[in-house]
């Protein structure tokens, strides 16, 4: 069986070309392909060639095997899969972690997109005090010390 | 999509989260404790209002005043749709203040799993789709009205004080009962709320928190049949300590002998069954008359 190739582009001009079932994993692109009706390079506005790789390096770990011995299982076992996705998300630095996460809203790639939300949510806001999620984040404190104040007493029931 | 993730200098001290959109706040949100996600208002003016537009709220007993907590943060909340609302309090958690979801109403799920001996009290709730409400101790003066909130309620799990006070509500929508005694007669407060429940499909008694040493069983044979039984019910189980006394089996014949359209029966036996008695309450069962048609297999009995 021939495997057809899908041409992507970034927005700083990257072309990448990856196998159709890579791509697929995107239910965006899909609708961009038909929209083009072409066979030629789908251009990506929203996600600069250095995300783009790492979209593509996630999506090509979790393809689906189609058609294979393994009856439609993935390439690998959830439990390395796993793994691998622990140790993908701990290797990128924040400002990659939030582009990837837009990436993957844009490209609509649900299991990237709950993956970076997880990691977010579990690494950086979970079980932290407020300055602790301020410092992770780098979140300015934009308040005066009277509006935080108020804020605070109005929810204190929040922080006993 | 922003455009701002284009300028992306790698200096590593940019606030980016806070440049994400309130949807994909809201969706990170999601994912940790409500209490954490609320705390998020104090971080800056960005986040002051992310927090009210989760669409899921889930509270543990964590304050003593866990009451007065959901009250406020219910009243600031602003998603347009909460869909699932869970309320998990321990014994004898102290309500010091009403939970009054009259501010919610196109909440979906409710979910309410408490000691509650002061006040409770919901309206205006017709989008409801599930409701579980098994109460411990369930005493208050607007109990009636509350439950009378969950009429058009899809999917109910009760307890049997809370069914006693359920006598004269029509559930016109309502397509699954769970019924969980804690250990007062429950038999006859569910026929009559079946006579009120014209298209149940599902049906599950659920004997897991049951006290069955305090429990008097009484059974009377309804004047007349519960028009769910003949036109609607597809499901009956019996979730654990089924102990085959009297009652409990005249109440399991009356289902079996009325019930037309039933698909599948399931009956799990008390852990406390050994393997005669075990055998003997599976022939009593077995040799029980139906009306259904239903091919086989259609018992299923397990022990628990």
């Amino acid at each position: 069986m021939s495997k057809k190739n899908i041409v992507l582009k970034s927005s700083n001009g990257i072309i990448f070309e990856v196998e159709e079932a890579v791509a697929l994993q995107s239910e965006t692109i899909p609708y961009m392909i038909e929209d083009d009706c072409a066979n030629d390079t789908i251009p990506l506005a929203n996600v600069t060639g250095d995300i783009l790789a790492l979209v593509i390096e996630y999506c090509k770990k979790h393809v689906v095997v189609a058609d294979g011995d393994g009856g439609g299982s993935s390439s690998s076992s959830q439990e390395d899969l796993k793994n691998w996705d622990a140790q993908f998300m701990n290797d990128l630095d924040q400002s990659k972690i939030f582009n990837l996460l837009l990436a993957a809203d844009f490209l609509n790639i649900k299991t990237l997109f709950d993956l970076t939300c997880q990691f977010v949510a579990d690494t950086m806001i979970k079980g932290k005090s407020v300055e602790e999620v301020r410092r992770t984040l780098n979140i300015e404190k934009d308040y005066t010390s009277e509006e935080e104040a108020k804020a605070r007493q109005e929810n204190e029931w929040a922080f006993k | 999509m922003s455009d701002r993730s284009l300028r992306m200098p790698e200096d590593g001290c940019e606030d980016k989260i806070s440049e994400l959109s309130d949807d994909l706040l809201v969706q990170i949100l999601l994912l940790i404790p409500t209490k954490d996600a609320m705390s998020t208002m104090i971080l800056s003016k960005r986040w002051r209002f992310v927090w009210t537009m989760i669409p899921k709220l889930k509270y543990k007993e964590t304050t003593k005043s866990v009451w007065w907590f959901l009250y406020n943060s219910l009243q600031l909340h602003k998603a347009p749709v909460v869909d699932s609302l869970c309320v998990d309090l321990g014994p004898r958690c102290p309500a010091d203040t009403r939970l009054h979801s009259k501010d919610t109403p196109a909440l979906k799920h409710l979910i309410i799993d408490s000691w509650v001996e002061d006040y409770f009290f919901i309206e205006n709730m017709p989008c409801l789709d599930l409701a579980d409400i098994t109460f411990s101790i369930f005493i208050c003066e607007s109990i009636d009205q509350s439950l009378r909130s969950l009429s058009s309620v899809l999917s109910l799990s009760i307890d049997d004080v809370s069914l006693r006070y359920s006598s004269t509500i029509n559930f016109s929508r309502l397509g699954k009962l769970r019924i969980c005694p804690d250990d007062s007669d429950w038999l006859e407060p569910l026929m009559v709320v079946l006579g009120n429940s014209l298209i149940l499909k599902h049906l599950v008694v659920d004997y897991a928190i049951v006290d069955l040493e305090d429990m008097a069983l009484s059974w009377n044979q309804p004047d007349s049949v519960p028009s769910c039984l003949s036109s609607h019910l597809e499901i009956f189980e019996w979730m654990e300590g089924y102990e085959g006394r009297v009652e409990e089996k005249k109440f399991v014949t009356y289902i079996l002998a009325n019930s037309k359209c039933l698909k599948r029966a399931t009956i799990i036996f008390s852990n406390t069954f050994d393997l005669d008695r075990r055998r003997k309450v599976m022939e009593e069962l077995e040799s029980i008359p139906r009306v259904s048609k239903a091919s086989q297999p259609f018992f299923q009995m397990k022990n628990s």
